[in-house]
């Protein structure tokens, strides 16, 4: 009979449990898992993310040069964090929220390492040389150098 | 691990042997190598140790057919009944339908 | 005049989806006809890719027990490899996340075993003591459920002295609230009165229809992997199984919460084997999957065991799973003829059925 008055007594005196989550924002601990950002000046395109990520989300396309990452797909797993030879890729740790749509970021590459780049710039610098050396007669600016 | 290969006539001795000894059954394994089905008994029989059985059914198109072992060891009816609808190796007196639809015949067999 | 009623595919008592079609007389239920197949996934189709992927896959057969399974798939695939050692540190960690899952399950399924006979109270306080372990969970691998830190080869992630210590405050905290539910559920007079008597399952029909997990030790069957064909650090912490003679469903649940002191124990022998050993957390793969190999290990429902062949190339030939609740199975038509109707919910439970696994 005691033990129970003592609980009676205790839970009409203290607060709630639960937390009013809307109204109080999220504690998330250091080190928790959300979506995944990749940078677009260390990227060399190598393909080698898009190959051991189990949920099939990201697609590289080498002649435009841009990452394809598919928000709403990807499981935050942490393999392609892990693999990438440049650290390229770092996981955030806010979550994203709830939407309608599905969610899908595109990123730029322009990192001068990576070997296509460096393949154009060459041929652009070599046809450029090219164009400086012999000049075409239908061409008048370059024929007065 | 090791696997010791028998025939169907061999085996059913050897299951009467483990029942008198108190061996627990596992489960059943069904493995498509192409030419032949193998069909391998897991046995438990003591600390740390275990007792693997494998019996060789050579394919012949469907409907192939082995003996059960459930008169002698209950346990193994779902496994027997999963082997049947995987594989599509039926075996005596065990009807092969569980989980899928009636339209679909044997998912884990290679053509 | 026999009627039939539908314990159908949507019940408030299960998670997931399971028919039972009940053939009644009065108030006693005459027949039983189980129809599964509402999760088939064909999961074992999928398993033949990648087995640096298939870790991630096999997690996602069931969420209560999750990292039970990609520790034995880990398992399976690493005996298949010439020349793989897993490292001990690497070792410990995994033996820590299993000891701890048994924890957060064993709260669920008392929680909803109480919450079937009416009792709503406690399974709020069963699951409040629940939130406690998640939390220890994401601050170790970072999600509360799918933790995804087993790799073929080793871990991820690292448990450094710090962490170490927060675990053992956390232990004690845990432990005292445990001592409180046990004390209201093992000295209550009208739980017992409920449950004892209801759903008997004789050691002979536990014996013959191979049960496993505390349906069995419920049922004076020792059968525990831990200690009949111990892996990872059970060799060197030893355990007994916990053995109830009755066979109801109050001998069951009785089983589960004394194993929840005996993993408390456990995680507390655990955690200072960590101070000294070396910081390699995994090892680097030197050949492809060759051969068959299988692996077992005690998941909080009975024992789960995979089988694994590879054909020496990235991919893999074969994998087969055999759940706990799959052996279960053929155990719950013969408990459920004969009882009361108002019963059924309650002895289902008392199984913990786990309809992911069973389906795969």
């Amino acid at each position: 009979m005691l033990d129970i008055l003592e609980n009676i007594l205790k839970n009409a005196v203290s607060k709630p449990y639960t937390s009013n989550y809307p109204f109080t924002p999220y504690q998330h601990f250091p080190g928790t898992r959300a979506d995944v950002t990749f940078d677009g000046t260390k990227c060399i395109l190598c393909q080698l993310c898009q190959r051991s990520c189990p949920a099939e989300c990201i697609i590289i396309h080498k002649e435009e040069t841009t990452i394809e990452y598919l928000n709403t797909q990807c499981i935050r797993c942490g393999t392609c964090v892990r693999v990438c030879p440049t650290n390229a890729i770092s996981q955030n740790e806010v979550y994203t929220k709830p939407s309608r749509e599905r969610l899908t970021i595109y990123t730029l590459v322009t990192n001068e390492n990576a070997p296509i780049i460096k393949k154009r710039k060459m041929e652009a610098a070599k046809k450029a040389a090219d164009a400086e050396g012999k000049p075409v007669p239908d061409k008048p600016e370059e024929a007065k150098k | 691990m090791e696997a010791k290969t028998v025939t169907q006539a061999e085996l059913q001795g050897i299951v009467n042997g483990l029942k008198a000894r108190d061996a627990r059954l596992i489960t059943i394994v069904g493995v498509d190598t192409g030419e032949n089905i193998e069909v391998i008994y897991f046995f438990h029989t003591g600390i740390g140790r275990t007792e693997n059985y494998r019996v060789v059914v050579p394919k012949a198109g469907g409907n192939e057919e082995i003996e059960s072992i459930t008169p002698i060891i209950p346990a193994a009816y779902i496994a027997e009944n999963e082997l049947c609808e995987m594989f599509g190796v039926r075996v005596k007196n065990v009807p092969g339908r569980f989980f899928l639809h009636p339209s679909i015949n044997a998912p884990l067999r290679r053509k | 005049m026999r009627t039939s009623i539908q314990f159908g595919p949507q019940h408030p008592v299960w998670i997931e989806p399971l028919r039972l079609k009940l053939t009644m007389d009065g108030e006693i239920v005459k027949g039983v006809d189980l129809e599964a197949g509402y999760v088939h996934r064909g999961l074992e189709k999928k398993f033949e890719w990648d087995y640096n992927k298939g870790a991630y896959l096999s997690e996602r057969v069931c969420a209560i027990c999750t990292q039970h399974h990609s520790t034995c798939y880990c398992l399976a695939v690493e005996g298949t490899m010439a020349g793989l050692e897993l490292p001990r540190r690497a070792a410990i960690i995994r033996t820590i996340m299993l000891e701890l899952e048994r924890l957060h399950s064993h709260f669920l399924a008392i929680g909803l075993t109480l919450e079937s006979i009416g009792f709503e109270n406690l399974f709020m306080l069963c699951f409040r003591n629940r939130e406690q372990v998640l939390d220890v969970f994401e601050r170790t691998t970072g999600n509360r459920v799918l933790h995804g830190i087993n790799i073929v080869g080793g871990v991820t992630r690292n448990i450094g002295p710090e962490m170490g210590k927060e675990i053992l405050d956390f232990c004690d905290d845990i432990e005292k609230r445990a001592r409180d539910l046990e004390k209201m559920i093992v000295n209550s007079y009208t739980i017992k009165e409920r449950m004892q008597g209801v759903g008997v399952m004789t050691e002979k029909m536990a014996k013959e229809l191979g049960v496993v997990g505390p349906v069995a030790r419920g049922s004076n069957v020792p059968y525990d992997v831990r200690h009949a064909a111990p892996y990872l650090l059970y060799k060197e912490v030893k355990v007994t199984p916990i053995v109830e003679k009755d066979g109801d469903c109050w001998a069951r649940s009785l089983v589960r919460v004394r194993e929840i002191f005996q993993s408390i124990d456990l995680i507390r022998q655990l955690v200072p084997l960590l101070e000294g050993t070396p910081d390699e957390l995994f090892a680097k793969a030197k050949a492809m999957p060759e051969g068959e190999n299988f692996a077992r290990v005690e998941a909080p429902r009975g024992e789960l065991f995979y089988y694994v062949r590879g054909k020496k190339s990235k991919e893999l030939d074969r994998v087969k799973i055999r759940t706990s609740t799959y052996g279960n199975g053929l155990g719950i038509a013969p408990l459920i003829k004969g009882s009361y109707l108002a019963d059924v919910g309650l002895i289902t439970i008392t199984f913990d059925p786990c309809i992911g696994c069973f389906d795969r």
